[in-house]
């Protein structure tokens, strides 16, 4: 019963998606907005139906028999709703009919965006949700249901995404992909409309800044699960999946930008439409290339081609449309630039130019073995070293800029003054650097060194401008100051990470011990554990620093009962300066067993910075909020 | 007599207690070598791992070879050509420079480099 109501549900959802493209030809007020909630409602009555299904273990529903077992943790199965191709799909749409509700509330509260360009806007959004919630019906629906003639159990949830990460990682990773969407929209709306209301930047800046918060949040998340769960403590591979996410990440930065400028100076209106279309165009990108099949990724998922040919086809309409609507409208928007050579604006357009610059790179990097391999010519593979040369030197002079940017004066400025203004923090930004490897005694790499004066340059040159500031109000310039320092956090702990972190493989008798990076690592015992549904060899190790203090630590080697898999879950001494990660191989004839020691310095700072981006991104929303209150008080 | 014979538990002591590496080099260069090298080439039965990472049985013999390789003394080079005469291209994660990648390694700054020439050409163009 609980399937064919999802299943309903997801039609009448569809239903609605259609009214919500009608709204602006058929005018019966308030049609549109009640298809809006209703959609949503719909959407999340399937959600909790499927959700139910696989609380129940509902095996009839083949969705259900391919992720769940009857032994698999309830928090899993909540999870395993998402874990797969056609639940996924389902939250995509939900998420996606959830921010257009939230939106319609949000703006018909404020009463910002003139109902016009609203009612256009809900429009373009149910265009696409229409698209994918017909996609989601015919070629991925979760509920379709099969009778198996004698009892069977699942297929259970593959072992690597029963972890805590599978709760949140995903539904953040789409609050942030789907959320550019009403970017999108907005962007559309836009253009058909032919011309800009006044605050049209400052009423889309919250619809960039949320979903590039989530986002963020998202691909931290990820890459601490990645870290966590597959066993040899690498945070990035630049595999597709990830570099599926980074894009509209590094896009929507551009974007993010690009609004202040729209919104402060009232220029780069046309680029700044353009970079919306991009973002979202990039979501698709990332859709597609997860879930049609066409790359090989270690994050597996269920693919199929009928599947990628559907979503290109869609993504060709959405954003062809798109782009045509913008050739023939942009020519409304051009302005002549009304600023120097040297001026904020020109680093703030400097920064979309290098930020779309990295996007082609990792586009190019993603899609170029396809494209060999398709045409026959040859078979290669793109990793971790082509990025680290073509993508790590694009990136590094927009880290310099990010110190300076904030500093340089709208309009126009000189370089004299600048450099007065700057120069005793390059000294110092440059002489801690060199300080670095003293102080600490790591060894000294001219690469390791520009990353770690390129952190310390946008920390001291962000924290300058704390002091700088004048009886003005802190909130606003807080939310970019701490995304900024977020940001070299981020960096120092990537480049600190990977020029100190070091190794070990040994093999070990429980009673031997280890020497690494001033630890000692001794095995203390081997023994069996028992979890919910599996099984597990569980070694204990005991870790003592230099200065005596010990602490133990357990490292398993799982074996799920119901895929006959192994999985390592590896040990992992936490604290703010590095990681002890320990991780259990496979066992020798003479009861040996290999064991995988890492030491990995500041690896935390990865994470941290990127939950400072979060932060930031809140703050900001916050300052969106109070300004309009301040300006309603002064009416 | 006896600060020998407690040498000598000494060493044996150390030797009985100490795990054992499981690739075993003489200098740390060699170390650094094998780390770098495993690193950049991809394990071929696996999704997207590089053979240091891979837990599949080919990366295990991958890895015994560039070992192998390495003790016997043979350069970066000789073992790179080695393993791409045995499986192709596509067992480098950075992709050789050739006739077909040329767009893979320049692209990108070709990119870099137009954009900033038109940013200039834009603001400068009104005087």
């Amino acid at each position: 019963m609980l399937p064919e109501l999802g299943n309903f549900a997801i039609i009448l959802a569809l239903f609605f998606a259609i009214v919500q493209i009608a709204g602006p030809f058929v005018r019966v007020s308030g049609l549109q907005y009640t298809a809006v909630f209703s959609q949503f409602f719909f959407l999340a009555f399937a959600m909790l139906c499927l959700i139910f299904c696989f609380i129940n273990n509902d095996v009839t529903v083949l969705f259900v028999r391919d992720h769940s077992h009857e032994l698999l943790p309830l928090i899993y199965r909540i999870g395993a709703s998402w874990g797969g191709h056609e639940g996924s799909l389902l939250l995509w749409c939900l998420i996606l009919s959830g921010w257009t509700a939230f939106f319609l509330i949000f703006s018909l509260m404020k009463k910002n965006i003139p109902n016009e360009l609203l009612t256009k806007i809900i429009m373009v959004l149910g265009y696409v949700s229409t698209g994918f919630i017909l996609f989601l019906f015919s070629t991925s629906n979760p509920f379709k249901r099969d009778f198996p003639t004698e009892p069977i159990s699942g297929n259970d949830l593959t072992p690597i995404l029963q972890d805590p990460g599978l709760i949140f990682h995903p539904p953040m990773l789409y609050l942030g992909y789907v959320g550019f969407a009403i970017a999108f929209a907005f962007a559309v709306a836009v253009l058909l409309e032919g011309r800009l209301e006044k605050n049209w930047a400052h009423a889309c800046r919250p619809w960039v800044i949320m979903p590039w918060s989530f986002l963020s949040c998202g691909i931290v998340l990820g890459s601490w699960w990645a870290y966590r769960e597959l066993g040899w403590g690498g945070w990035w591979f630049w595999d597709p999946v990830e570099n599926a996410s980074l894009l509209p990440w590094l896009a929507a930065t551009g974007l993010l930008h690009s609004l202040i400028v729209c919104e402060k100076r009232e220029a780069f209106k046309g680029w700044t439409l353009m970079l919306a279309i991009i973002t979202f165009a990039l979501c698709f990108l990332g859709t597609f290339l997860v879930r049609s099949g066409v790359i090989v990724s270690v994050h597996a998922f269920a693919n199929d081609p009928d599947r990628g040919v559907y979503l290109l086809g869609f993504m060709a309409i959405v954003i062809g449309s798109a782009l045509v609507c913008y050739l023939l409208r942009i020519k409304h928007f051009y302005q002549p630039p009304k600023f120097q050579l040297f001026s904020r604006e020109t680093f703030l357009l400097l920064n979309s130019v290098v930020l779309i610059s990295a996007v082609a790179t990792i586009v190019i990097g993603t899609l170029y073995p396809i494209v060999l391999e398709a045409l026959n010519l040859e078979k290669i593979s793109v990793g971790e070293p082509y990025f680290n040369t073509v993508f790590v030197p694009i990136m590094l002079p927009a880290l310099f800029f990010m110190g300076l940017a904030p500093h340089v004066s709208w309009g126009q400025q000189t370089v004299i003054t600048l450099w007065k203004k700057m120069r005793w923090t390059l000294f110092f930004s440059l002489l801690i650097t060199a300080l670095f490897p003293i102080v600490t005694g790591f060894e000294f790499h001219v690469l390791t060194s520009l990353g770690i004066f390129l952190g310390i340059w946008i920390i001291f040159a962000t924290l300058q401008l704390f002091f700088q500031m004048k009886n003005k109000s802190i909130l606003p310039v807080s939310a970019m100051m701490i995304a900024h320092i977020g940001i070299a956090i981020l960096v120092l702990g990537m480049t600190l990470n990977k020029s100190y972190s070091v190794e070990r493989q040994v093999k070990m008798l429980p009673g031997e011990s280890v020497n690494l990076a001033g630890y000692q690592f001794t095995l203390n015992n081997i023994h069996e554990m028992n979890g919910p549904n599996y099984q597990s060899i569980a070694a204990l190790f005991n870790v003592q620093n230099n200065r005596g203090k010990e602490f133990s630590v357990t490292s398993e080697q799982r074996i799920y009962l119901s895929h006959n898999q192994a999985m390592s879950k590896a040990g992992i001494l936490v604290n703010m300066w590095r990681d002890l990660y320990l991780a259990l191989g496979t066992s020798f004839s003479d009861g040996a067993w290999s064991v995988r020691i890492y030491y990995k310095p500041f690896v935390r700072w990865i994470w941290c910075g990127g939950f400072m981006l979060l932060l930031g991104g809140f703050l900001s929303l916050i300052t969106f909020l109070q300004k309009k209150g301040e300006r309603h008080e002064a009416i | 007599m006896r600060i020998i014979l407690f040498l000598f538990t000494m060493v044996f002591f150390l030797s009985c207690y100490a795990a054992e590496d499981i690739y075993h080099f003489s200098s740390t260069e060699d170390q650094t070598r094998f780390a770098m090298l495993t690193s950049e080439l991809r394990c071929l039965v696996c999704q997207n791992q590089n053979i240091a990472e891979s837990n599949a049985p080919l990366a295990g013999d991958l890895r015994q070879q560039i070992f192998q390789q390495i003790q016997t003394g043979h350069s970066n080079q000789e073992i790179v050509d080695f393993l791409v005469d045995r499986y192709g291209n596509f067992i480098l994660y950075r992709p050789p420079f050739n006739a077909g990648t040329i767009g893979l390694w320049f692209l990108p700054f070709i990119l870099l480099f137009s954009g900033i020439s038109y940013l200039v050409y834009y603001i400068r163009k009104k005087r």
